[in-house]
């Protein structure tokens, strides 16, 4: 319960933050980082899959609600939660994260290149969902995987912040 | 039933991931405005696309009944054309009406379908699936959409039977729509079913070829102005005084499927001028009319 009520709170921390800090400060057009995504790597990969669904979908729609943008964050969040939920289960094994004593991806469990691979590949399917609610034209394909690219890059660097700054390694 | 509840169950983790999208994508295409309206003209444009599919199936379907309503409307157009109407009044007007019959018109239209068609024998016959409860007589014409096809020789309750212009005992003489005046007589000489030939047409007549020749108002059966043919070769010699003219018949014989019977509201009154004239005519009256 304790569990539960501290990720709540991380999130409307990071919501907040999303909105009142990284949605409002423009590094440039290009680049628009989303480290909300942090509370999503910080689950267990033990999680009740539904509860994790759920839990994104209102996660999302506070952002939404914060921010203004209405379903964009919701389906994008939604969308990687369950895209995650398909990649932990066919690239992780909870027995031999077990024995190391993990419960999420981490660097120790297959080294520090699969952590970034695993982390990028999340975080660029995040954004390139958000863009293309965003954008929502085939014409600007190229942009939307441009723009998935470099922010996700941005969000990778300050989701590596966060793991300092609270010191979950 | 089971059986879907069982698939929901096990599928329930998809199902929730694509119910929650959804009400995601609904908030988007609601709340923002751009998003609206490219995905609302792009729906519509499906839509468009969608109806003009079912309609390009559909219209098969109703080729039946639109071939119908062509066939009904042509009948009408057919009796408001000019040359339908009756000129026996002393004014000469179109919107006279006969005070005989009730009509103003002089002939009527049956609609009929040829059940039984020939072409290669000398003397052809087309059967009808219209008879006398339908209103058809004997020494009725017979014409389809392209042009002349025969005289009614015989019906029965629900049949016709018609001798075709493609039989040796038919005859009839042509209006040169060109040259304005009516001479000769076409007959089939019984080899190709797609010409006739054009005799007793004097060699001093300048005939070309491409010329179109249409059923004449002296003819007692046909009404006038109906394409018989075009004219496809005329030569002459100093020997005779008779061009020799192959004439294209304007209607395919082996195409033929909705024909018209026309009825002369008048007939009655022809058949007892014609029995007074006391000539040899009469003999000939059923298949040469002039």
């Amino acid at each position: 319960m304790i569990e539960i009520v501290r990720y709540v709170v991380s999130g409307l921390l990071l919501a907040i933050l999303q909105t009142f800090i990284f949605q409002e400060v423009t590094i440039a057009w290009w680049i628009k980082p989303m480290p909300y995504l942090f509370l999503f790597f910080n689950v267990p990969v033990s999680v009740n899959k539904f509860g994790m669904l759920i839990g994104a979908f209102f996660f999302g729609l506070t952002i939404d609600a914060f921010g203004g943008s209405m379903g964009m964050h919701t389906a994008a969040c939604v969308s990687i939660v369950f895209i995650k939920y398909h990649i932990d289960r066919y690239f992780l094994d909870e027995n031999s994260m077990q024995l190391q004593g993990l419960n999420r991806m981490h660097e120790d469990y297959k080294g520090w290149q699969w952590y970034y691979i695993y982390v990028f590949a999340i975080v660029f399917l995040h954004h390139f969902v958000f863009f293309i609610f965003d954008y929502f034209r085939w014409s600007a394909f190229f942009t939307i995987i441009w723009i998935s690219f470099t922010s996700s890059i941005a969000t990778v660097f300050f989701i590596q912040m966060f793991r300092l700054l609270t010191g979950k390694r | 039933m089971l059986v879907i509840f069982r698939w929901i169950r096990n599928q329930a983790h998809p199902l929730l991931f694509v119910l929650l999208l959804l009400s995601a994508t609904t908030q988007i295409l609601r709340y923002h405005l751009y998003q609206h309206s490219v995905y609302f003209s792009n729906a519509l444009g499906v839509h468009r696309q969608v109806d003009q599919w079912k309609s390009d199936i559909t219209v098969y379907f109703k080729l039946k009944d639109v071939n119908q309503q062509l066939i009904a409307e042509n009948t009408l157009l057919k009796q408001q054309l000019n040359w339908n109407l009756t000129y026996n009044s002393p004014k000469r007007d179109s919107t006279y009406k006969d005070t005989l019959t009730g009509n103003f018109v002089k002939y009527e239209y049956i609609q009929a379908r040829v059940i039984r068609n020939g072409v290669n024998d000398q003397n052809n016959f087309i059967v009808l699936d219209r008879g006398f409860k339908d209103g058809i007589k004997r020494h009725m014409s017979v014409v389809s959409p392209m042009g002349i096809v025969g005289v009614v020789v015989e019906s029965a309750e629900h049949y016709s039977l018609v001798m075709s212009v493609l039989n040796s005992k038919f005859e009839i003489t042509p209006y040169f729509y060109d040259l304005k005046t009516s001479q000769g007589v076409v007959s089939w000489n019984g080899e190709d079913p797609t010409m006739v030939d054009l005799e007793e047409v004097n060699r001093f007549v300048k005939v070309k070829t491409g010329m179109k020749l249409y059923t004449s108002n002296y003819s007692l059966i046909f009404p006038a102005g109906i394409p018989i043919g075009t004219i496809q070769s005329a030569s002459s010699n100093l020997k005779s005084n008779f061009h020799r003219i192959k004439v294209k018949l304007a209607t395919d014989f082996s195409q033929l499927d909705v024909v018209s019977v026309v009825k002369n509201i008048h007939q009655k009154e022809l058949d007892v001028l014609n029995n007074v004239i006391p000539s040899e005519n009469q003999e000939n009256s059923n298949d040469r009319d002039r």
